[in-house]
């Protein structure tokens, strides 16, 4: 069926490379990823002529073709189902929703089908689900929503949240070359944030899945945490700086399954922990990680392990009422001082 | 008119009757079809548009989307009519049981709605409000016309587009600026967007984004009030997109057994964000989808909106007498963007065109003009009357303070019950 509508010109190839945003990395990584293997394709609502309601695939369709970047009905669960159907039988789907909020419409799929199939008959499903999560955009209840816990209790699914250029482009293709499902999470705050542009490599490099960063070398604490919240545990420790106080900054990158090396390894070293999210704090997943440094670090803390989220609360719109919500750099280093006190 | 299916949706209209003062004796502006059967024919439809071109009767629509492009999401029109002749001059279905008072009225909502909505790009241009702007120009007759035919005790489940139904449920206008403008009056006190809230007096069920998950809960609405012995009926109204979701067909597959009175208005105005018809379904009308459930669909022309009233005012009398659920096809266009950021390109301009000169609002105008039913002047003075209505419903919006933040940690569980989720104290005692 002939498509409605058509560009007047094609879209031009990314360059490889060079300073870039956030979004336009991920772009690069999957454009890459479809020149290099064609087994990849692209599918989601609105990805294809429109290039996604944040662009990410923008131009993707006039390179590739309607064949691999496929508009789909709004229809999450289809996409999932599809995907992983696709993946079994050998292709490497990435499938996009337009808001990680609508994730819990394909929530079946991914926990039951998605996660379980190598488990039970050995089927690997090389399947990438990624999304743009996250608040502080007064975009409400339903499109600001971080839903890492939802899944974190779900073995067999991995979960990536890059949250600078270089690792978004290279955590994107390692996840389109995973022989598992990766649900990679992307902060639209992050976008397009000028704060983060970034000169990345030209060459072909990707970040390996399951290892976190050193954000920020320190010694009196570290705070561990992800995505977006990694700039406001930056800004955090810059202000605390002005005190004499040493942060380290612990960018974890992959959320599922944790590199707990890496988290261990600087508590240890800084004998303190505050862990913060965007989530809501109650059953997000820095209690997962707060069980994990109590278990195997208890001797090295010299104060209790600390979590700093967002409120219990639904994301409200209103931007008082989503700041409230939102844990701030105040936050952060109001609790990071009494905890370097302790 | 007659129909050229055969016995099978007969119209019983009286032919070259006008109208009746009485509003329960309904005229026949839709096709009625059973379970099987919904597509009208192309000779049907090319009767029915010329006769619209003559300035008479259009019941059910036969609509032309951009020449040469490939629609199978639309009912096709007969060749030989050019799209023009069936635009200029177009009024409403002159079959109603509508009381002049209130076919005012009805025009009362539909120019709220569209001048509510300009109100609102203008303080969304000057960053008064923060969130999204989702027009509905150029359908609004569908939200309007049919809401109308509700009797107040019945209830909605409106979509962002659908401002005119919640308006014509009764929810005034500073309601919807205070909510734009993430204000503490709003209803939702700056907690949600838009029209995401609700008020159970009015009937009016809080939508949330995730389309389709309305369906099932007004099947839950509906299934609550058939055990508390209430004879109400209720409307949902989804998208041409959101149709293809799952909670869309186990809500309306479930309220289909069950027979419970709920009108289902699917607003098919060709696109879902970018997304054409054509690439949401395999059928030609969104109301053939009705035989899928064994209930009655209607095809109806969303920017008649009389004929929505009349359609909708048969499927309300049909479910709340026990018939069951009804599927109504309103074929409308959304003239904006998605939403105030969305610049289009995916639209080819002449579908624009084209359905700019198909604009309710000027059709309805005409309309009530030409058949004598109100002189120009008396329209404009219900849009001044509006106007100055909007002018104080703004400012008590704009007057509003913003929330305090505290007030985030409130509301999500009974407060009397377990206390409001505060920013939790790290490490203070
Ligand atoms: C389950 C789900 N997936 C995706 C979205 C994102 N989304 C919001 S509106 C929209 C298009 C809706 O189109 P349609 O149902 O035709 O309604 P219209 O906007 O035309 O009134 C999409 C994809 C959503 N709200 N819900
Ligand atoms: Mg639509």
């Amino acid at each position: 069926m002939a498509t409605a509508f058509k560009k007047e010109q094609k879209a031009e190839r990314p360059a490889r490379g060079g300073v870039v945003t956030f979004v336009e990395a991920i772009r690069q990584g999957i454009w890459e990823e479809m020149e290099r293997d064609e087994r990849v394709f692209v599918i989601g609502e609105d990805v294809g002529v429109y290039g996604g309601a944040f662009k990410v695939t923008d131009g993707l369709i006039d390179y590739f073709g309607p064949e691999r970047v496929i508009d789909t009905p709004i229809s999450e669960a289809a996409i999932v189902g599809a995907a992983c159907g696709a993946a079994l039988m050998g292709m490497r789907p990435v499938a996009e929703f337009q808001f990680i909020d609508f994730i819990s419409c394909g929530f079946d799929m991914l926990t039951n089908f998605a996660a379980k199939c190598r488990y039970r008959w050995g089927a690997g499903i090389p399947a990438v689900f990624r999304g743009p999560c996250g608040a502080g955009v007064h975009a409400g209840p339903f499109h600001s929503q971080n839903v890492e816990s939802f899944f974190m209790n779900t073995p067999g699914l991995k979960m990536v949240e890059p949250s600078n250029p270089y690792d978004a482009k290279g955590l994107i293709k390692a996840a389109i070359r995973d022989p598992d499902p990766v649900l990679f999470f992307e902060h639209k705050k992050l976008y397009r944030l000028p704060r983060l542009r970034q000169e990345i490599p030209e060459d072909d490099y990707i970040v390996e899945i399951g290892r976190a960063r050193v954000a920020r070398e320190g010694h009196d604490l570290s705070i561990i945490t992800f995505g977006a919240q990694v700039l406001t545990a930056l800004d955090a420790a810059e202000e605390l700086e002005r005190e004499g106080l040493d942060i380290e900054v612990i960018d974890l990158r992959t959320l599922l399954p944790l590199d707990r090396e890496t988290i261990l390894a600087s508590v240890r070293k800084t004998s303190r922990a505050l862990i913060l999210h965007e989530a809501p704090r109650t059953g997000g997943i820095g209690g997962e990680i707060a069980g994990l440094i109590a278990e195997e670090a208890f001797e090295w803390l010299d104060a209790p392990v600390v979590r700093i989220g967002a409120t219990d609360t639904p994301v409200p719109y209103s931007p008082p009422l989503e700041e409230y919500h939102l844990p701030q750099v105040k936050d952060v280093v109001d609790a990071a001082r009494r905890l370097a006190a302790y | 008119m007659t129909n050229k299916r055969g016995s099978r949706g007969k119209s019983t209209r009286a032919n070259g009757k006008k109208r009746t003062s009485n509003r329960t004796e309904t005229a026949r502006t839709a096709e009625v079809v059973d379970a099987a059967t919904v597509a009208l024919d192309e000779a049907g439809t090319g009767e029915i548009a010329q006769r619209g071109g003559n300035g008479a009767s259009a019941t059910s629509v036969a609509m032309q989307t951009t020449a040469g492009r490939d629609s199978v999401h639309l009912v096709e029109i007969v060749e030989g009519v050019q799209a023009p002749a069936i635009d200029e001059g177009l009024i409403c279905s002159l079959e109603t049981g509508l009381t002049r008072e209130q076919m005012l009225e009805l025009y009362y909502y539909l120019k709220l709605t569209r001048l509510v909505e300009e109100r609102l790009v203008n303080l969304y241009r000057q960053n008064k409000v923060i969130g999204g702007v989702y027009r509905s120009l150029g359908q609004e007759a569908t939200a309007v016309g049919t809401c109308y035919a509700l009797e107040p005790g019945d209830f909605i489940a409106p979509l962002i587009r659908d401002l005119g139904a919640v308006l014509t449920k009764g929810i005034r206008p500073r309601a919807i600026f205070a909510q734009y403008m993430a204000k503490a009056w709003g209803p939702s006190e700056g907690r949600d967007l838009n029209i995401h809230f609700g008020d159970m007096e009015r009937g009016f069920i809080g939508p949330i984004s995730h389309l389709g998950d309305m369906i099932p809960v007004m099947t839950g609405v509906l299934l609550a009030a058939r055990m508390q012995q209430k004879k109400i009926v209720a409307i949902a109204y989804i998208g041409d997109g959101g149709m293809s979701t799952g909670a869309f067909h186990e809500g309306l597959n479930f309220a289909a057994v069950q027979r419970l009175p709920l009108i289902v208005v699917a607003e098919h105005n060709c696109y879902a964000y970018s997304t054409p018809t054509h690439k949401q379904t395999a059928v030609k009308n969104l109301a053939d989808k009705a035989a899928g459930y064994g209930i009655p669909g209607y095809i109806v022309d969303g920017n008649d909106i009389i004929a929505c009233y009349e359609t909708t005012k048969r499927a309300v009398d049909f479910a709340r007498s026990g018939g069951g659920a009804v599927l109504i096809e309103a074929k409308t266009y959304r003239r904006k963007g998605h939403a105030e950021h969305d610049d289009q390109r995916y639209v080819p301009r002449e579908e624009l065109e084209l359905w700019e000169k198909r604009d309710p609002v000027d059709r309805y105008e005409r309309h009530l003009t030409s058949q004598g039913i109100a002189t120009r002047e008396e329209l404009d003075q219900i849009t001044a009357r509006i106007k100055q209505e909007l002018e104080e419903e703004v400012a008590w919006a704009e007057s509003s303070p913003l929330p305090e933040p505290e007030r985030a940690a409130y509301n999500v569980y009974d407060n009397s019950i377990v206390p409001p989720a505060f920013r939790p104290k790290v490490l203070e005692r």
